[in-house]
């Protein structure tokens, strides 16, 4: 693990203003949130790792939203922003996060022991999906359904909840289950190799 | 979006909409004969079958997963490397084990000649200075303890800059180990017993309060003496008072988790602890060594073993830390007096009780509206309340006793959603010994207005609720009942919210006020508000109603978070028929099916129904959650052959199918029948399917709920 922590908590800073000036064309506001969130996925790891419990699953809901908050003060925006950030810092997430993937792939590729996955590899789960591989293929989903992957890129990326990407994309929360669905099984079945093909 | 695509999502959706046993006639009537569509949508619809927890934790969580793995196999590899090593004059013959905290070696000590325990902070920890100060200071306390009954600490040191602490090394297992393996023999548990009261002592005597007591933190030597483990150290990662403010609140009590179990309730609430803390943990401990089990807690007390024993557990769980023993030496004295009276009656009461396992109160029960009446001492929360309702609480001392004791044992029943006619015939007992006991009144008219047909005016729950204002109008938990009844029965919302004020005006810190209140708010859409009412209810109140916030979170669409905060209730208080219910309806919206089947098999098994348990898993193993759906539904039509079911469980059970003509027959005939769940017909999940249909709007309407 290479950051540290000892620079204390995120919460001083000021998410808000980064988001908003990378939304502007701001491209250094991107590096300084990345550290931002790999201080913050560290943090989460550590609490993880803390944890005697060889099933996280309880925990880490409640750890993420957390995080989440501790990134974006949801609260502290205006009404009429709210919708605008949410939208903005799914955005920036799936950047950060993707980016993240990318290099952790490079450097196994050079030997680095391999992490072992052993029993959460069998599951089909979020935790064993390749979040690269997912990305291109979301992609994909923009050209076909640009709605449905906003709502993934908001719902995986973002964190947000069905009501929040709802009122971000101006859509019943039931329009929002119903694009979920769909793009759900358009991309397991996308990143499942050779089952359907 | 190319016409294509639309034409797929249209038949797809439409099939994912229908009855999952209609799905396949419907695709291929639906691609008429365009091969490839149907091909299309029964690759897609398949996926979606397959797909399960895909996707629904978000990216953040799963990164963080994978370096906390990375992490543990780099600390794993250097601590391996320890073994054989020479710190300071320790040389580390092998590894004992590890914990949240960190792991511990076995080492040699070569000046001392003797055998030491290395315990080195994790590598996480050591990160976190103010872990590691935490650490230091509370070694240096521990050390301060010298005591036969608690691990000793020798020094402490560091090693590449991770702190570690030489403690005394001891030989035998942990008490969690032993009880894993059956209840204790009772003499073994009593002698056990005795050793943690003794090192409580001493510690509480010093200052120190333990804070993190339970079986794994309690270590038995070969010799069968118990030794404490973790002074303080433990104590100070698992209940620190939460530091990020109110938005890692959740978290922090979902951390908590692992030893929430043997929490007393102000620790959970968070407030500052003192010795007391410990003497419930060590209730909790002495119930399930003596039992194999935890004692269920139910609604601010604890459903124990019974017998003597019982009694001295019973006095250590009390809610109010007021009522609770205050030093672990009287603890001791009344254990050594039942241990003589047992030995002369030979124990026969004793175990023939455990054997049954008998949930009975003992004790002094405590309610929420006991406390309410007792100026002296109160169960939860109520320190701050205003003056006014102390008025009322001449009325209710001069009660007698015996009416107080049927009247606490009623409530106790009724909180732990239980036995109702025993329940009823507390209540009524109390009401034939003092007829004007307001407070019984309104504990019957609670009891009633559950099992009423209709509630009203002049139903018995209306009339018990009536009856309980009139004697005392200032009564607030009379004005709940009433206010119950204008909801649950003359679906009168302005009037129920009347009552509500009411009773909130007279005591603020009531949590079936605010419960309720959540509830109506909930029944008018108003999600946000209400949740913030089971919020303050279960602060008010931790134990009763576990499930008030999760179905709040439930009605409010966040599936994801009712799971957390379900699960977090059950896994503090298991049993619980409603929070399990709850929760299966949790998982099931939120997409977790095997968890849901899993969590409807539990609620049979809970039941003793191990057939239905078996069969609805066997179902879901055979076609998922639509097949576990329809046999719940075959299930439940069949008992109503040979016996009457309520309409709107039947509704409940076509609607996971998303039948729409029978859902909304099922729901006419329990419009008919006045069904009192029907507030939440507009705001309860299972029935969005049906948002559309005019009939059902009609419905909603009639049940006077505005339109969303």
């Amino acid at each position: 693990m290479g950051r540290k922590a000892e620079n204390g908590p995120t919460e001083g800073r000021d998410v808000t203003g980064l988001l908003r000036a990378w939304s502007g064309g701001d491209r250094n506001a991107l590096d300084e949130l990345t550290a931002l969130v790999y201080e913050e996925l560290h943090r989460l790891a550590r609490r993880y790792l803390r944890s005697e419990r060889p099933d996280h699953s309880l925990q880490t809901t409640a750890l993420v939203n957390e995080a989440y908050l501790r990134l974006v003060d949801y609260t502290r925006l205006e009404v009429l922003d709210r919708a605008h950030f949410f939208a903005v810092s799914a955005q920036a997430m799936r950047r950060i996060l993707v980016d993240h993937a990318r290099r952790r792939n490079a450097k196994r590729g050079r030997g680095q022991q391999r992490v072992s996955l052993d029993d959460v590899a069998v599951v089909a789960d979020a935790r064993s999906t390749d979040i690269v591989a997912l990305d291109d293929a979301l992609r994909e989903l923009t050209v076909r359904d640009p709605r449905k992957a906003r709502v993934v890129e908001m719902r995986y990326f973002g964190g947000l909840t069905v009501d929040e990407v709802a009122s971000v994309l101006g859509v019943s929360p039931v329009t929002v289950m119903r694009d979920w669905r769909m793009a759900k099984a358009w991309l397991y079945r996308e990143l499942t190799p050779s089952q359907h093909a | 979006m190319p016409d294509r695509w639309a034409r797929v999502e249209h038949v797809l959706q439409s099939a994912l909409d229908s009855p999952p046993r209609e799905r396949d006639v419907f695709v291929r009537e639906a691609c008429a004969s365009d091969l490839s569509l149907e091909y299309e949508v029964r690759s897609l619809l398949a996926s979606y079958e397959q797909a399960g927890r895909f996707l629904e934790r978000p990216a953040a969580e799963s990164i963080a997963e994978n370096l906390a793995d990375e992490q543990r196999l780099v600390t794993e590899d250097r601590r391996q490397s320890l073994v054989g090593a020479v710190i300071s004059h320790y040389r580390v013959v092998g590894r004992l084990g590890s914990g949240g905290m960190g792991v511990v070696y076995k080492a040699e000590d070569e000046r001392l000649q003797r055998f030491v325990a290395l315990k080195f902070v994790s590598d996480e920890l050591s990160r976190e200075p103010d872990a590691v100060n935490r650490f230091r200071r509370e070694a240096q306390m521990a050390s301060a303890l010298n005591h036969q009954n608690i691990c000793t600490i020798y020094d402490i040191g560091e090693h590449e800059s991770h702190p570690f602490i030489v403690m005394e090394y001891l030989e035998g297992v942990s008490l969690k180990e032993r009880i894993s393996e059956g209840r204790l023999p009772r003499h073994t548990a009593i002698s056990i017993a005795n050793d943690v009261l003794n090192a409580l002592d001493a510690a509480h005597e010093a200052g120190i309060v333990h804070r993190d007591v339970k079986p794994a933190n309690i270590f038995v030597t070969r010799q069968g003496r118990a030794k404490i483990l973790d002074f303080g150290i433990a104590g100070g990662g698992a209940a620190t008072p939460v530091r990020e403010g109110a938005a890692a609140k959740a978290a922090t009590s979902a951390t908590r988790l692992g030893t929430l179990a043997y929490m007393a309730p102000e620790q959970v609430r968070g407030d500052a602890v003192d010795r007391r803390a410990d003497l419930w943990a060590f209730g909790i401990v002495l119930h399930e060594m003596l039992t194999g089990r935890r004692p269920v807690l139910e609604a601010g007390a604890a459903a124990v073993m019974p017998g003597p024993l019982g009694q001295v557990i019973a006095r250590c769980l009390e809610p109010d830390r007021d009522r609770r023993y205050h030093h672990a030496a009287d603890i001791r004295a009344d254990l050594a007096r039942v241990a003589r009276r047992a030995n002369r009656y030979n124990w026969v009461e004793w175990s023939l009780a455990t054997a049954a396992l008998a949930l009975v109160a003992v004790g002094l029960v405590l309610s929420r509206t006991w406390s309410a009446s007792d100026a002296g001492g109160s169960a939860v929360a109520s320190t701050n309340r205003p003056p006014a309702t102390l008025a009322r609480s001449v009325t209710e001392r001069s009660v007698n006793a015996a009416a107080r004791d049927a009247y606490q044992q009623g409530r106790y029943y009724w909180f732990s959603g239980g036995d109702s006619e025993r329940t009823q015939a507390y209540f009524k007992k109390a009401i034939e010994l003092e007829p004007d006991f307001a407070a019984a009144w309104a504990g019957l008219a609670d009891t009633y207005i559950v099992q009423d047909q209709h509630p009203s005016d002049t139903s018995p729950g209306g009339q018990a609720a009536l009856k309980a204002v009139a004697l005392d109008g200032s009564l607030p938990e009379a004005r709940v009942a009433l206010a119950a009844v204008y909801f649950y029965g003359n679906w009168d919302w302005g009037r129920a919210n009347a009552e509500l004020q009411r009773a909130l005006q007279l005591n603020p810190n009531l949590a079936e006020a605010h419960h309720l209140y959540g509830y109506v708010l909930a029944a008018l859409n108003r999600g946000e508000e209400s949740l913030a009412e089971q919020r303050r209810s279960i602060e008010l109140d931790p134990f009763a109603r576990p499930w008030a916030l999760g179905r709040a979170l439930l009605t409010s669409r966040r599936f994801n978070d009712a799971v957390t905060e379900l699960r977090l209730r059950d896994d503090a208080r298991p049993g619980n028929k409603t929070t399990m219910r709850d929760l299966a309806r949790a998982y099931w919206h939120a997409g977790l099916d095997r968890e849901w089947a899993e969590e409807r098999a539990r609620e049979f098994r809970a039941t003793q129904d191990e057939a239905s348990a078996e069969a609805v898993q066997r179902a879901f193993a055979r076609g998922g959650r639509q097949a576990a759906a329809e046999w719940l539904l075959r299930a439940e039509e069949a008992r109503g052959r040979t016996t009457y079911v309520p309409a709107w469980r039947l509704a409940y059970a076509t609607a996971r199918l998303r039948e729409k003509e029978s859902t909304l027959a099922h729901l006419e005939d329990a419009y008919r029948e006045h069904a009192q769940a029907l507030v939440f017909l507009q705001v309860d999940p299972i029935f969005d399917f049906l948002h559309g249909d005019e009939r059902y709007r009609s419905l909603v309407r009639r049940v006077g709920l505005p339109a969303r």
